[in-house]
């Protein structure tokens, strides 16, 4: 198979595109791709410093990668959350970060859970019944609070991630399943900012995760291949999965469910209804919004343990 | 002579070679193509490509998961 732009041999089919591309014109079309993106949901600009939440895996450094070639501020942030397991997980995915943080000249910020916070995640999760359930809902929100506290102090403009279009439309499928409306209406390529609260952005939010591996693979870019041990099973690679097979019958399945999902949201939710709607209210622990009066769901889970 | 496909640490052989494609392998392990890259010594390999003896491909898994 050759590629569209050149007589080279393809190296990637994208099917939902008709687009097969070499190497060298596959890593300009995510360049090119990811500088529409952040025009296009007018996510930063080059005079914005970005807080970039980084894992060791292919998203984020791709992202990073990625930003850096499109001449953008970035600096990075690691969460260490002292998951072990087979591969040592954390401490694994931390040195990726670290090795390209290096190479790139790079500033990045590391956070440890357990020295910062008193516990892993494994042993939040043990000692809290909502995390015995659950270990990825007290992951997200200790990482979420922590992005937003050390983008805070440092002074950056926004926080990104490196969420891609498999993310997104597994988040999605689900909101679906149950109809959580507040949870649809938020879902966006790009969060404003309120009060106490850092815009979020998603620039890879229209990348399939075949490319952004296929990104990092070529672009040399090493990165955890291992998954967390904790999302095996998990109701994301379920929904990934089936989305897979739907996307294998039917090219672009996956692309249009989110692509249209964004165009019809201003029609399923009215203005009174927008992202910046809902009433916050300020930690009085550590000053981070939260949705109740008292102490934000970070700090009760930090006062408990 | 045979072709060997490494999977998740796993290490298999192929001895029917004759005409085969990346795509057949994946249908061989009942795998989705989105859901793995096909690498040959650091090449990577479209659906369509043909393989020859002695190739040692590695499906690398590309699903995330987690929580956003």
């Amino acid at each position: 198979m050759k590629c569209r732009k050149c007589d080279q041999k393809a190296v990637i089919n994208m099917r939902q595109h008709k687009l097969a591309l070499c190497k060298d014109h596959f890593l300009s079309w995510v360049c090119d791709q990811t500088e529409r993106n952040i025009q296009k949901y007018k996510l930063f600009t080059r005079n914005d410093q970005i807080l970039l939440g980084v894992s060791g895996g292919k998203d984020s450094l791709a992202l990073w990668h990625v930003l850096l070639k499109l001449g953008y501020q970035t600096a990075g942030l690691y969460i260490h959350l002292g998951i072990h397991g087979e591969n040592q997980y954390s401490t694994t995915s931390q040195q990726y970060a670290q090795e390209f943080a290096q190479k790139y000249g790079l500033k990045l910020h590391i956070v440890n859970v357990e020295a910062d916070f008193g516990k892993t995640i494994p042993q939040f999760s043990q000692a809290n019944k909502r995390g015995k359930l659950k270990p990825c809902s007290i992951c997200g929100l200790v990482k979420r609070h922590t992005m937003n506290d050390i983008a805070l102090q440092f002074g950056y403009d926004v926080l990104i991630t490196g969420h891609n279009l498999d993310d997104e439309v597994s988040v999605l499928f689900n909101n679906v399943l149950s109809w959580q409306v507040d949870f649809l209406r938020r879902q966006s390529p790009y969060i404003p900012a309120k009060e106490g609260l850092l815009p979020k952005a998603k620039p890879f939010c229209r990348f399939y995760e075949k490319e952004t591996a296929a990104y990092a693979i070529l672009a040399d870019i090493p990165y955890i291949e291992d998954e967390c041990p904790f999302s095996i099973g998990s109701t994301t690679i379920q929904n990934k999965q089936l989305l897979n097979q739907l996307e294998h019958d039917r090219p672009g399945t996956k692309l249009a469910f989110y692509i249209k999902f964004l165009q019809a949201k201003n029609s399923l939710f009215s203005e009174d209804y927008s992202t910046n709607a809902e009433e916050l209210f300020l930690c009085p622990n550590c000053g981070q919004p939260t949705q109740q009066p008292g102490d934000c769901a970070f700090c009760r889970l930090i006062s408990k343990n | 002579m045979s072709i060997k496909v490494l999977i998740k640490n796993k290490e298999y052989l192929l001895e029917e070679t004759d005409d085969l494609t990346v795509n057949k392998v994946f249908k061989r392990f009942n795998l989705l193509p989105e859901g793995y890259l096909c690498v040959r010594n650091g090449e990577l390999l479209t659906e369509k490509d043909l393989l020859r003896d002695g190739d040692i491909l590695r499906f690398i898994p590309v699903i995330s998961g987690g929580q956003q």
